[in-house]
Order: structure tokens, then sequence, then C-alpha cells
């Protein structure tokens, strides 16, 4: 259902390669949206797959385009990886009008990519898939002891937190004389 | 000429000697000042060798630790909803284990959850967090080697500590606990003094055990505060009554042999009645039967079992004066039904059924009211 094509924002995207639709297609066309990611790729899904995000679910209810007004304004999410972006519309498309199974193996096993499919499936506010990113995230310290936790999850040691809250404040103090230097500047 | 000859000897071995000792001597001072930029460069190579096992080692580290970083996973970079959800799908040993990480954890995981807590003294003190089907285990064993499940203290104190800490960051409260008195035998005082440090009440109390001795069993139902439910598995060697509070919910007995037809009417206010191995005639049954049909006592009552000691004349005592009429045979798992059961009716309508059941190497009868009962069906489980 999707298909992925180079592009960019501002001008209007060619036109998407589309899947061939499924047998049983209901009789009113069914509407497409375009997203892009960090990459400028744009993914063209059906509107029944964008509404597992209520963020873009919320934009296009709001928004009421045309399909050449959809195509010509394809939906940029510049804080998303285009890989992240093109897992996350796999997963919409996959669970269109499914609901959504207790688990979800097909979720990656790198953590740095995990994280990343985190931030973003937040960001668009899809909950099933978030419940499930979030139960891979859990099982990564299952039985494991507090120490392992912090080495694993990357948690800063009290001492840690202390010196960084430190550097913060020395920081902002610093920050707060400069600001103040400069008003006393612009006031002579 | 001898002498001289003697004289010439000496003088040559002495100068041979004194040879000698100048050349070796020499030697001393000679050999390191010869082999010295030998063992200058052999300990050169040593110091080469030896940087180059540490450059090593710590590239390797360094390599190791790299693969580490990727393996890892910056949880509190994520945002604050995104966290949450993580934290809301630990399992509680593992979300008390990450409030023990940092401060800034601990204050991330003092939300309140909806786990019910039971604690069950077997071998090792154990804990168990329940909600719905979801189960989650932890026990402690003395051990001098601490680990998971390992305490180098009194386990006891290591249960205790780990639910005060649970209770305080999600607000956990113990609901159940079952006392296995053969496995925690001789400690029952202590595992009171510790369910009485730790909370003021809770729901059901199982003691399990065989041949006990009376006043342990006593000791724990007088000092520990159980609200609903109360099942003793326990049997005495004194064989005598125990002192049970009439106020309780469900009872269940099973080694009654004490049991006499006034403590039967004594728990009037139970809702669920569960003996067995009592010594109570059919006549006795039947006054408590009649009791309830007229009213008189255990209103509440919606599930009765008894052993029976007398299964041939049943219907003909047991049943004496009450009007009945046959219904449908309700099956149970693990008991025989023996024949259909009968239907009886209170005088405010509320109607009944008594069925007659196998069940191991005697007979029980079984009275059940609406709440349990649909068109025939037994549609909950007999605690």
């Amino acid at each position: 259902m999707s298909s992925t094509e180079q592009g960019t924002s501002s001008a209007a995207p060619a036109e998407p390669t589309t899947a061939p639709e499924s047998a049983a297609a209901p009789e009113v066309p069914e509407s497409f949206y375009y997203v892009h990611g960090k990459d400028k790729v744009v993914h063209k899904v059906s509107a029944g797959a964008l509404q597992h995000s209520a963020l873009i679910h919320g934009m296009i209810s709001n928004l009421g385009y045309t399909e050449e007004q959809a195509k010509a304004n394809p939906f940029p999410f510049e804080n998303i990886d285009g890989d992240i972006l093109q897992m996350v519309v796999d997963w919409c498309n996959q669970h269109k009008g499914k609901p959504t199974p207790p688990e979800d193996t097909n979720l990656p096993k790198q953590k740095e990519k995990l994280f990343d499919l985190v931030l973003a499936v937040n960001y668009l506010e899809i909950k099933e898939l978030l419940t499930y990113c979030c139960k891979q995230v859990a099982m990564m310290v299952k039985g494991k002891s507090p120490e392992e936790i912090r080495e694993i999850w990357m948690i800063p040691t009290d001492a840690e937190d202390e010196a960084a809250e430190k550097e913060a404040k020395k920081r902002a103090g610093k920050e707060a004389a400069g600001e103040t230097a400069a008003a006393a500047g612009d006031a002579k | 000429m001898r002498l001289d000859c003697i004289t010439f000897n000496v003088t040559l071995i002495n100068r041979r000697v004194r040879k000698l000792w100048s050349f070796l001597c020499r030697s001393f001072i000679a050999i390191p000042h010869r082999f010295s930029p030998v063992l200058s460069l052999i300990f050169w190579l040593f110091g080469v060798i030896k940087n180059f096992y540490f450059l090593l080692k710590s590239s390797f580290y360094q390599l190791r630790k790299s693969t580490n970083k990727q393996d890892r996973f910056p949880l509190l970079n994520l945002d604050y909803v995104a966290i949450r959800e993580v934290l809301n799908t630990l399992d509680p040993i593992d979300y008390i284990n990450f409030s023990k990480a940092s401060k800034a954890c601990r204050r991330l995981s003092t939300v309140k959850k909806p786990y019910k807590v039971e604690l069950r003294f077997m071998n090792a003190p154990m804990l168990w967090f329940r909600n719905g089907s979801f189960c989650s285990c932890m026990k402690w064993i003395k051990s001098e080697k601490p680990g998971k499940f390992r305490t180098r203290g009194d386990p006891l104190d290591a249960m205790k500590k780990f639910y005060l800490e649970a209770k305080s960051l999600m607000g956990v409260e113990v609901d159940f606990v079952a006392i296995y008195m053969d496995r925690f035998g001789g400690q029952c005082k202590e595992v009171v003094d510790c369910l009485r440090s730790i909370c003021q009440e809770f729901s059901v109390l199982r003691i399990r055990g065989t041949k006990q001795r009376q006043e342990d069993v006593q000791y724990i139902l007088d000092n520990l505060k159980f609200k609903d439910s109360l099942y003793i598995v326990a049997k005495t060697t004194e064989e005598l009554p125990l002192r049970i509070p009439e106020t309780i919910d469900q009872l269940s007995i099973i080694h009654g042999s004490w049991i006499t037809l006034d403590h039967i009417m004594s728990w009037e206010m139970s809702r669920i009645l569960v003996f067995n191995d009592t010594h109570l005639t059919n006549q006795e049954i039947n006054i408590i039967y009649k009791s309830w049909i007229n009213m008189e006592s255990h209103q509440n009552l919606e599930c009765f079992e008894i052993n029976l000691t007398n299964r041939e004349d049943f219907v003909a005592v047991a049943l004496r004066n009450i009007p009945y009429r046959m219904g449908p045979t309700i099956r149970i798992s693990n008991y025989a039904a023996v024949e259909g059961s009968f239907e009886v009716t209170r005088k405010d309508g509320l109607t009944a059924s008594i069925c007659v059941y196998e069940f191991g190497i005697g007979f029980d009868a079984i009275m059940f009211t609406s709440p349990f009962l649909s068109h025939g069906k037994l549609v909950r489980c007999i605690p």
C-alpha cells in the first residue's frame, strides 16, 4: 500500500508508484496522504493506515485535503529519519483496520534504531506501536540488578547527576551575568 | 734444596691465586659493563612488549566499551510519556531495581501500581505481585554468596525490607498470606511478628501443616488480622477447637474433626463455609439446612460444603421434613456427582441446590445458592 520516492517537502512530489490494491477494495475509493522524513523520501499512505497516528489523523481531519492537495503537500517530519519513518509506515499499513496482536516481533533489535523508533512513534502518537516498543525496552532489563539497569539504560549515577546540575547552574549563572553586562552596555 | 723447592711452589701458588683473584675481580666489573648494551636491549624489548600489551588491552577495552555503548539504550533521553510507558510495562521486581539505580530513577518510580501482594512462608519466604492473570515472584534463601534470591542476612528481614520498599514506591499492600507450618517450622512467632510489623490487616489467611501444635496455630489466628477469608488446612496434634472470628466471610477448615454444630451455628455471618473431616451427623446437617430455610441463621450463605459421615441415610435424615424437588446434576471439577441435585427454597423465596459428591475417599454435600448457580450450572468456583 505504500511506496517511496525521492522528493522535497516544498515541491510537489512526482507520482509515487502504488502497490496493488487488495481484491476486496471498498466501493468508495480510499484517500491517500503523503509523508516524508529527514531524507525527503515521500511515502504514500492510506488514510486508514494513518488512523493509527493520532497526530496525523488530527492533521488530516483539520485540513480536509483533496487527493491533489495531499500530493502537493506531503506532511514533513524533519525530525524523523527516513528508515524509521519507513518502519512506521510499514507497521501502519500492516495493521490497517486489524486488531493489534498482543506482541510484535518485527521491531528492530538494535537499540539505537529502537530508540529512534520510540521517539518517532511517541511524536506521531501511535499508541499501540509505542506500547510494543516500550515492552521491548522493558525486556532489556528483565531480571537485571540496579547496576546492570544503570549500565543498559545509560542512567547517570547520583554523583554524575550532581556534577551535571552544578555545571548547568554555573552555565546559567554565566549566561545571566553575560546578559546583565549586555543590557548595561545597551543602556550606555 | 728441598726447602727452596717448596718455597718456590708456595710462591707459585700464591702468585696464581692472586692472578685468579685479580682476574675474577676484573671480570665482575667487566661483565656487566660488557653486557650492559645487551641487558639494556632486553629491558627495552621488555618495556616495548609491556607497553604493547597494555595498548592492546586498552584498545580491546575501548572496543568492548564502544560495542557496549551501541548495546545500550539511553532511556532518560526519551520523552516523559515514553519513559512512563516503559516503566508501566516493567515487571514490579525490575521496577524496584530500576528505582534503586539512582535518585532520579527513584523520583520517576514513585507511582501507585495496581498489584496485590501475596506473602508465602514456605522453605523460604516468597513475595508475589499479582494483578489479574499476571504474577511475578521473589524469594529469599539464606546463603553466604549473595545474589538473585540469595541473602546473607535473615531472609525474613530481607523480605520485609523489600516489601516496605515496594509499598513506599508503588503503594502496594499485602492481600494474601499463606503460612506453610511444616516447611517454615519453629518460626511461627517470627513470621507473625514480621507480618505484624509490615501490615495491620490483610484479606486472606491460609494455614497449612500436619501435626502442628495447637498453640502455634492458635497463636497465628490470635495475632494476625485477616478480614475476609480463612483457610485452615493445618492438622493439629491435639485436634482441639480453634478460636476463629465469628465475622469471617469465607471459612474453610479441611481437618475439622473438632467442629461441632455449635461452631457452625456461631459462624452465621459467613457467605461461604467449607468443612471436611468433621463428625457431624445427618441430623445435625438437617438442623443447619432447616435453620437456613427458616432464615434463623446464615442469611448470607451462598455455599455450604460438609463431609457426610453417613451417605446412605443422607436423603432420609439430612433432608427430613424439607420439601425439595429434584434438579439437574451440578458438575464441579475434581468432584464426582452422585446423583441429581435437591432443590430447596428458603422462606423468602431464595432457592438452593444441594448435591452429593464423591470426593476422595468420602462423600460431601454441597449447597449452592443463586450467586453460584445460573440455570443449573455452576458459575463460580468453590474457593
